[in-house]
């Protein structure tokens, strides 16, 4: 027998083989392509259907998602209010530093308060109100929120919540910003809700509406704040929930 | 001196390794092909709740109808009609055809149109539903955008002299009269007429309201049916999108909760069964409007999806729903007989928040054999009334008759007539429709 011939023959089969598989994984890639889009075009595609239900996005969306868990809290204590007794009156009179100068009071003088982060400013019936959440690995709890009422530059009163750890189960990937904008676009359409409105800010952290006594789970969400509310998206299944206001 | 190597060996050498690369290639592109290729996933939802044995799908405009119907003839006779007989069928398919032309609202004392109307009439009762022009838009082929909300869900029909037009009236949510002209075809003056199947009835004014109780002693069957209680896992994982994350906390020892942080089931074990409570908190967009119409549809598809529906209903909305802020409240009461069952086993309940239903209660245990039934004389409304102190008559709002549901034990439960009063600080109390007193029934405290 003549390998010499046996092998040319078979390197020519080969070759022609391989020009065939070259073709099919260009044509795979293709087409996988059109599912893969950038996350650019992924936005851009989010934002065009936001903006069929009137909304538009004026936020910075984080780019790193990690797996997160299911979380199982119980309430520390039954959310309080401290009103007209604020344990020291503080005079916030740095606006530049005022945020600086409310959390380190909320680090002194309230119960925990090295657990909570800042969220952001709100302003209702007159009072400037500083929001912190708890955090838990990381991410706030949008359910254990801190506020911190000021009156002019005095700091007058606070409402706090605050949640216990329990148990972590296990970690799963969570859907990333974009489809979360993309869920709320889909929900939008769904409820025919088409009024102006504006996405201010986009976050990943934890949170739960539903509360026992003697327990609840927090569940990894997406809070979009928007101009007209606050809409939470469970970051596993992409569920959209409208906060309670 | 250089060693001349042969050149055959030489290409034997080269074209194996050329083969060995080419074979190496080869394997390399069909591992990427391979694994590159996008596979359809089908997802497997063990227990998913799907039996058509247990309920059935309904359409909105099969449940958007009325509870009963009067008719009052011209000589001042007042008949109810029950809502699942050929008579009140015919009526309602009669006004889907029908067109309701441009109507107009009249201060209820300087109306040119006495209301309620002179004359014969048909009253369509849609129990106490708000029926906002959206939900009365569902009742006709065509109406008016301009149409008033009705406030009591009381719809009175009246034939022209003439033609085939007739006259449309009801009270408005703010306390005037609409009234507008239905263009029909014949059939529904061949069912304007007074029924054959129909129990006399009476008005009775008291200074709240007035009142359609029966003329006379009537007969209303005692029913003693046989119960099924289905598994309550088989549904809870119907209303979870990714069931796989479910969490199950127990609150007490009769009461589970099933939750995935965004969606919740509540479970309660009550004496006929297990009770479901579903709940997925949610408030409203500030500037968003809701209509009653989009809110019957969301939450008709959202029963047929979960477990649908057992028996015969009628549906209501709940007067509170007016203001359409805190969203929409809608009922549904199961009818035996033409007779609508009071309390929590005959009661689904649904909360409609931004469209999306925030709140669904319901039991899983349903009427599913009629074991034994036994003819029953009761109270005729004056007879109820004569039962009732002057300062309790003075507050009533609203009686209406139906069924009391009374626990035999295991699995049977007997459904007893029963007078239901609300009264004007919205408390309701059920009374015997046999001898006028108390009655408490399964969820009816």
């Amino acid at each position: 027998m003549d390998f010499t011939k046996v092998k040319t023959l078979l390197i020519a089969v080969f070759l022609c083989l391989n020009v065939f598989l070259f073709v099919q994984w260009r044509v795979l890639q293709a087409n996988v392509a059109v599912y893969a889009e950038p996350v650019s075009d992924q936005f851009a595609n989010a934002q065009s259907a936001l903006a069929n239900s009137d909304v538009h996005v004026q936020a910075v969306l984080p780019s790193i998602v990690q797996p997160l868990s299911m979380v199982e809290v119980r309430l520390d204590r039954p959310s309080f209010s401290v009103r007209d007794n604020v344990p020291v009156l503080t005079t916030v009179n740095d606006r530049k530093n005022r945020i600086s100068v409310v959390r380190s009071w909320v680090a002194k003088h309230v119960y925990n308060g090295n657990a909570y982060g800042f969220l952001g400013w709100t302003v209702m019936q007159g009072e400037h109100i500083a929001v912190f959440t708890q955090e838990v690995n990381g991410y706030p709890v949008f359910s254990a929120p801190l506020r911190v009422h000021l009156k002019g530059s005095r700091i007058v009163g606070y409402d706090q919540t605050l949640v216990n750890v329990r148990s972590i189960k296990t970690a799963r990937p969570v859907i990333g910003p974009v489809s979360a904008l993309l869920s709320l676009a889909q929900y939008l359409q769904r409820a025919k809700i088409n009024v102006p409105n504006q996405v201010k800010d986009v976050r990943l952290g934890y949170y739960s509406a539903i509360v026992t006594d003697v327990g609840f789970y927090l569940a990894p969400v997406w809070r979009i704040g928007t101009s007209r509310g606050v809409f939470f998206i469970n970051a596993f299944t992409g569920e959209v929930e409208v906060a309670l206001s | 001196m250089m060693r001349i190597v042969p050149f055959k060996p030489r290409l034997d050498h080269m074209l194996t390794f050329g083969l060995v690369v080419l074979v190496g290639v080869s394997l390399g592109l069909s591992a990427m092909i391979w694994t590159g290729t996008p596979v359809r996933l089908t997802i497997d939802r063990p227990g998913f709740f799907s039996s058509p044995s247990y309920g059935s799908t309904r359409s909105t405009n099969g449940v958007l109808q009325p509870q009963a119907i009067y008719y009052w003839t011209k000589e001042n006779q007042l008949f109810r009609v029950n809502n699942n007989t050929v008579w009140a069928h015919q009526i309602m398919r009669a006004l889907s055809n029908a067109t309701v032309l441009e109507g107009h609202s009249y201060d209820l004392v300087k109306s040119p149109y006495t209301f309620p109307p002179q004359g014969a009439y048909v009253k369509l009762d849609f129990g106490s539903s708000v029926l906002s022009p959206s939900a009365l838009a569902l009742l006709f082929m065509n109406s008016p955008s301009t149409m008033k909300a009705a406030i009591d869900g009381s719809l009175y029909l009246t034939s022209r002299a003439h033609g085939t037009s007739y006259r449309l009236e009801y009270r408005t949510t703010k306390n005037q009269v609409y009234v507008a002209t239905i263009a029909a075809d014949k059939t529904l003056a061949q069912w304007m007429e007074k029924p054959t199947q129909a129990v006399p009835y009476a008005q009775f004014p008291l200074n709240k309201a007035l009142v359609y109780l029966p003329y006379s002693e009537i007969t209303v069957p005692i029913e003693d049916w046989i119960i099924d209680r289905p598994v309550s896992s088989r549904i809870i994982d119907s209303f979870f999108t990714d069931p796989t994350i479910m969490q199950a906390i127990s609150v007490t020892a009769h009461h589970m909760l099933y939750t995935d942080g965004t969606r919740g089931v509540h479970v309660i074990k009550e004496t006929y069964g297990d009770a479901i409570t579903y709940v997925q908190p949610g408030g409203l967009l500030s500037g968003v409007k809701q209509h009653s119409a989009d809110a019957i549809a969301t939450s008709v598809a959202f029963i047929n999806e979960h477990g649908g529906f057992t028996g015969d209903v009628s549906l209501q909305i709940a007067p509170s729903s007016i203001d359409n802020v805190t969203g929409l409240a809608v009922s549904f009461h199961q009818i035996v007989d033409g007779w609508p069952i009071y309390g929590q086993l005959g009661t689904l309940h649904v909360g409609i928040v931004g469209n999306t239903v925030v709140h669904m209660s319901r039991p899983l245990a349903y009427l599913n054999e009629l074991l034994d039934t036994t003819p029953t004389r009761i109270l005729s409304g004056s007879e109820l009334l004569q039962k009732l102190s002057p300062s309790s008559q003075k507050a009533i709002l609203a009686v209406s008759l139906g069924y009391g549901t009374h626990w035999l034990g295991t699995d049977v439960i007997e459904l007893l007539p029963v007078y239901r009063v609300t009264y004007s600080n919205q408390r309701v109390s059920y009374l015997d429709a046999q001898t006028g007193l108390p009655f408490v029934g399964i969820g009816m405290e």
